[in-house]
């Protein structure tokens, strides 16, 4: 068996302590005396499941990041065949774009999903090139060679592209210069469905088909400085040829999947760390030609041919640093399954009530953190109605059927008649607490705002959008109102606008939720919010940070109708439909932390 | 190699899927009980263990769809005043 001072050269380093750990020890082995434990630092590798695209196709040109991408024509494998399609990617799923000039496939990609650069297809003209805006592509300037099924630099900009080899077998490139392209220095291999990555000065090609016909592939690796092209030692582990790009940069690259010598798919990952190609630990979940973009460490992979023409997504991650992803995870079931129901508290101490069964129910229930038990009904059985405070101090707001106005107040134990809302209304939210509450939206007016004091309701400052039933986070005087349901028609429909409350007026913030929807919600501040579930994306979560709303771990089981309370980093979200007895947990990821492995002999 | 298993088991509440199960394999519930899990090792063992019964794609599907179109039906019987008050005919899903 080989020794380790004969595989790395030197000897198994003895240290008092573990060194400084980043990414120049990945791999290393040392020994801690303190301890007396082998230790080491590993990469973790690993694929995900994203979301489906909307049209699965192969030979699907991409582009952007993992949580920005874009996807643009393909063959969905059946007629018509071609396809002209974009979507684009935000992390968690893909919606419509603008189409591209051509129905077409194999094109090729660079740039980012704002501002994208396709070319290289294989549909007349073959050497059509297009810029993509965000919204519209627009043909540009053409190749000067044609050919399809090529390599692109996927790192590129949309205004310095570099286009090179390609079907027939070429060792052509090509330079764009956001206007024009122009003859750059010729692949000493010519090559076919040849990857590729990196930039117009720091070019990367790899493998891909190296004969006229047939699916003999190569190994070899070349590497492009702006001028020319220069054959380098490090080869593939296995030849492949892919319709796509390969991700990342020169000297950080990554292929994923494509089809090896046999014309077989495989769902290996290469990796390239600028000298050496290596086998990723991790595997795609299937054997696939896809599209791949991204980086070595956050790649994105869709679309493209297994045994069938696929729609899946898999997001691939490689890093050092070992991080707790954000989770939910099954709690208690309610004792009675709900919907259009309210609830207040926290994870584990948290209260239900009313709602439909799909009768309206006045039932209640605490929560403590592992199961619910069943208390003192309200007074009256409601649904739509909103809830704020803690398992002991509840407000219970408006609701249908009559009286819309009521409310009433928990202690713990028993409901209360509390002070008349101003304005009887249901799909009405509330925030804040039993003696510093805050009601907003509804039907029947949807913009009105009233906060309560622990005994009577004044009317707030009207919200800049009426909605019914948005999401809420924070306190009386620092509230955040989120997505719903706008009110009234014409113009009505689900929201994903924003607003922040201030104890006086509401102002539009200028982040906008991914998805249009009325969800469930928690967050103790106006600045760290959670939204989850919801129509047409029934387990989508999002959190917001005072800025902006970004995508996170999904709810196990979708679900609209859903409600939502506790903070944003530690929230439970229950009943809902179709799943009306379900609960569940968040708990937010950890901050990433570099860990060394510590070595055993099991 | 299939992505998913298929499959349908009742959720018993806590502990039924762990944040060690939602790091270890896809998961996702659909009505009917349904519930879509990643293909491998722990994912088949988590179906068994909770006395799960697997399904091809296409009997889940059908689960799926059936109590969605229930749900359409009783929607669309709803009376006109009902309707603003429910303003979202719940929509179909197709299972990855």
């Amino acid at each position: 068996m080989a020794e380790y001072e004969s595989i790395h050269g030197t000897r198994v380093r003895y240290l008092s302590s573990d060194p400084t750990l980043n990414s120049s020890l990945e791999g290393q082995v040392w020994y801690n005396s303190t301890t007396g434990t082998n230790k080491a630092l590993v990469q973790i590798k690993a694929t995900s499941s994203g979301g489906n695209m909307g049209t699965g196709r192969y030979g699907v040109g991409g582009a952007g990041t993992q949580t920005a991408g874009l996807a643009f024509t393909g063959s969905p494998g059946s007629s018509p065949y071609l396809s002209n399609a974009t979507e684009e990617y935000n992390g968690f799923n893909w919606s419509t774009g603008g189409n591209y000039p051509l129905s077409t496939r194999y094109a090729h990609g660079a740039g980012t999903q704002t501002a994208a650069l396709g070319f290289m297809s294989d549909a007349s003209p073959l050497q059509l090139s297009a810029e993509y805006d965000g919204s519209s592509w627009t043909a540009g300037n053409s190749l000067t060679v044609p050919r399809n099924r090529g390599g692109g630099s996927s790192n590129s900009t949309q205004t310095a592209g570099l286009a090179f080899g390609g079907n027939p077998l070429s060792n052509t490139t090509e330079e764009y210069d956001g206007t024009n392209w122009s003859a750059g220095g010729n692949l000493n291999t010519s090559r076919r469905e040849n990857p590729g990555a990196g930039t117009q000065t720091a070019g990367l090609a790899m493998g891909g088909k190296n004969a006229p016909g047939g699916n003999t592939t190569t190994t070899e690796t070349e590497e492009y400085n702006g001028t020319s092209w220069t054959v380098v030692s490090g080869v593939l582990p296995t030849g492949t040829s892919n319709f796509n790009n390969g991700a990342g940069t020169q000297s950080d690259a990554a292929l994923f999947g494509g089809s090896n010598t046999s014309g077989t798919k495989i769902s290996t990952i290469q990796e390239y760390d600028g000298v050496v190609w290596s086998n990723s630990s991790a595997t795609l979940a299937s054997n696939r030609n896809s599209a791949g973009i991204g980086t070595r460490a956050q790649g994105l992979i869709f679309g493209g041919l297994g045994t069938t023409t696929l729609n899946t997504t898999e997001e691939y991650n490689s890093n050092i640093n070992a991080f707790t992803p954000a989770v939910w995870v099954a709690g208690g079931n309610l004792g009675t399954g709900r919907y259009g129901h309210a609830g207040a508290g926290t994870q584990s101490a948290a209260l239900a009530f009313g709602g439909e069964t799909p009768s309206t129910t006045a039932n209640t229930e605490e929560y403590n953190g592992t199961s619910w038990a069943e208390q003192n009904n309200l007074p009256y059985a409601k649904q739509k109605l909103g809830g704020a405070g803690v398992q002991t101090a509840a407000l219970s707001i408006g609701g249908t059927p009559l009286p819309p106005n009521s409310v009433e107040e928990y202690n713990g134990s028993s409901w209360t008649a509390g002070g008349a809302l101003g304005t009887g209304r249901y799909d009405v939210t509330g925030a804040g607490t039993q003696t510093a509450g805050l009601a907003f939206g509804g039907l029947q007016d949807s913009d009105a705002t009233e906060e309560y004091d622990g005994s009577s309701w004044t009317n707030g400052g009207n919200l800049t959008t009426g909605r019914r039933k948005p999401g809420s986070a924070g306190t009386q005087t620092a509230a955040l109102g989120f997505g719903g349901y706008k009110w009234p028609p014409p113009g009505g429909g689900l929201t994903n606008e924003t607003e922040n409350y201030n104890g006086t007026s509401w102002t539009v913030a200028p982040a906008t939720l991914s998805n249009a929807r009325q969800g469930g919600s928690a967050g103790a501040t106006s600045s760290a919010a959670i939204f989850f579930g919801g129509q047409n994306v029934p387990t989508a979560t999002e959190q917001y940070n005072g800025t902006s709303w970004s995508s996170t771990t999904a709810l196990g089981t979708g679900r609209e109708e859903i409600f939502g309370c506790g903070t944003s980093s530690l929230s439970i979200g229950f009943g809902g439909f179709p799943s009306p007895a379900a609960t569940e947990e968040f708990t937010e990821g950890s901050a990433a932390v570099v860990t060394a492995s510590t070595l055993t002999t099991s | 190699m299939a992505l998913f298993i298929y499959g349908t088991a009742t959720n018993t509440g806590k502990g039924f899927f762990t944040a060690e199960d939602r790091r270890a394999f896809f998961l996702r519930g659909y009505p009917a009980n349904v519930w879509v899990v990643g293909n491998n090792e722990k994912g088949a063992l988590w179906l068994a263990e909770k006395n799960g019964v697997e399904k091809t794609k296409a009997e889940a599907q059908a689960l799926v769809t059936a109590e969605i179109e229930a749900a359409q039906a009783t929607w669309d019987a709803l009376s006109e005043e009902e309707k603003v008050a429910r303003p979202n005919r719940p929509t179909d899903i197709t299972l990855p």
